[in-house]
């Protein structure tokens, strides 16, 4: 820390310079006023651009899960099906028409 | 060696409004802008021009902010170097930028005149002083004096070491002593009725 931070100078001296020359009202209305429209203008588009590549992420999700269910299904049921002919086959093989 | 952690009272509003919170980033604004206002005025003397810096120190806070890094700085200390660097540029670029070097010394303005100087002229003679120190003496000033920034902070904004900070408030303040000599009784005067008032 140097020497002069909170010397009781500092504010003695900002005093007497601050009540004969004050600093003029800020215009805070017109500040914050510009401040926030830029303000929207930098994050507008970022949040378009963020909503927009959501929307596309999500579809692809979707699609791209839908399409792998459904192969996994697709072939689930012609594993079932081969299981079901195969078994017919032994039936028709077997000599439980006979036996019976 | 790393460098320590710069702890930032504005920090939960920086991250806010880095996601885009819009109230947040308003009650950034309302933090920080008077401060912005006050230092720009204080080095241009012009209220269009700081009200100009102001709001295009902060246009800029908006640009970086949402790739702010948390712990490295203030964002009080980069919104108080950007306004000094704006005002600085401007008065460069209007040729009014007065490099030490370029300044005269000051002049002792001789003895105390009999009359007492009324409030108006008061102020312009504090303005006249104040205008009449080269631009990094007036920042360093008001930057330390007026806004109570530690020497350390002062630095950091005008990219200058401790000891070139005390060097240049010794100066200035050496430079506002001569100037003020002669209304240094009608300053102390005003300023114990202020504080009475």
């Amino acid at each position: 820390m140097s020497i002069i931070d909170h010397h009781p100078l500092n504010k003695a001296l900002a005093d007497v310079l601050n009540h004969a020359s004050p600093v003029p009202d800020m215009p805070a209305a017109r500040i914050e006023a510009a401040a926030m429209a830029a303000f929207g203008a930098q994050t507008a588009p970022r949040q378009t651009w963020v909503k927009t590549f959501g929307a596309l992420a999500a579809t692809l999700v979707l699609g791209v899960g839908g399409f792998i269910y459904y192969q996994s299904w697709l072939n689930e049921q012609k594993a079932l099906t081969a299981d079901a002919d195969a078994f017919a086959e032994q039936l028709l093989s077997s000599d439980l028409d006979s036996a019976l | 060696m790393s460098n320590p952690i710069v702890f930032d009272p504005h920090a939960g509003l920086i991250a806010k409004a880095g996601r885009g919170d819009r109230a947040a980033a308003a009650a950034l604004v309302k933090a920080v802008s008077p401060k912005l206002w006050r230092i720009s005025w204080r080095l241009l003397r012009d209220a269009t021009e700081a009200e100009d810096v102001t709001q295009e120190a902060l246009i800029r806070l908006w640009k970086v902010l949402p790739n702010w890094q948390m712990g490295r700085a203030r964002v009080e200390t980069w919104l108080h170097q950007v306004t000094t660097n704006l005002c600085f540029d401007r008065l460069r670029k209007a040729g009014r930028f007065v490099d030490e070097d370029q300044a005269p010394e000051p002049l002792d303005p001789g003895p105390m005149p009999d009359t007492r100087l009324h409030q108006s002229a008061l102020r312009e003679s504090v303005d006249a002083a104040l205008a009449g120190l080269p631009d990094r003496q007036r920042a360093a000033i008001v930057l330390t004096h007026y806004e109570e920034l530690s020497a350390k902070e002062v630095g950091e904004i005008l990219g200058i070491s401790v000891d070139a900070v005390e060097s240049l408030l010794a100066r200035g303040r050496r430079a506002l002593r001569l100037a003020l000599a002669p209304e240094k009784a009608d300053l102390l005067k005003a300023s114990v009725e202020g504080h009475a008032a």
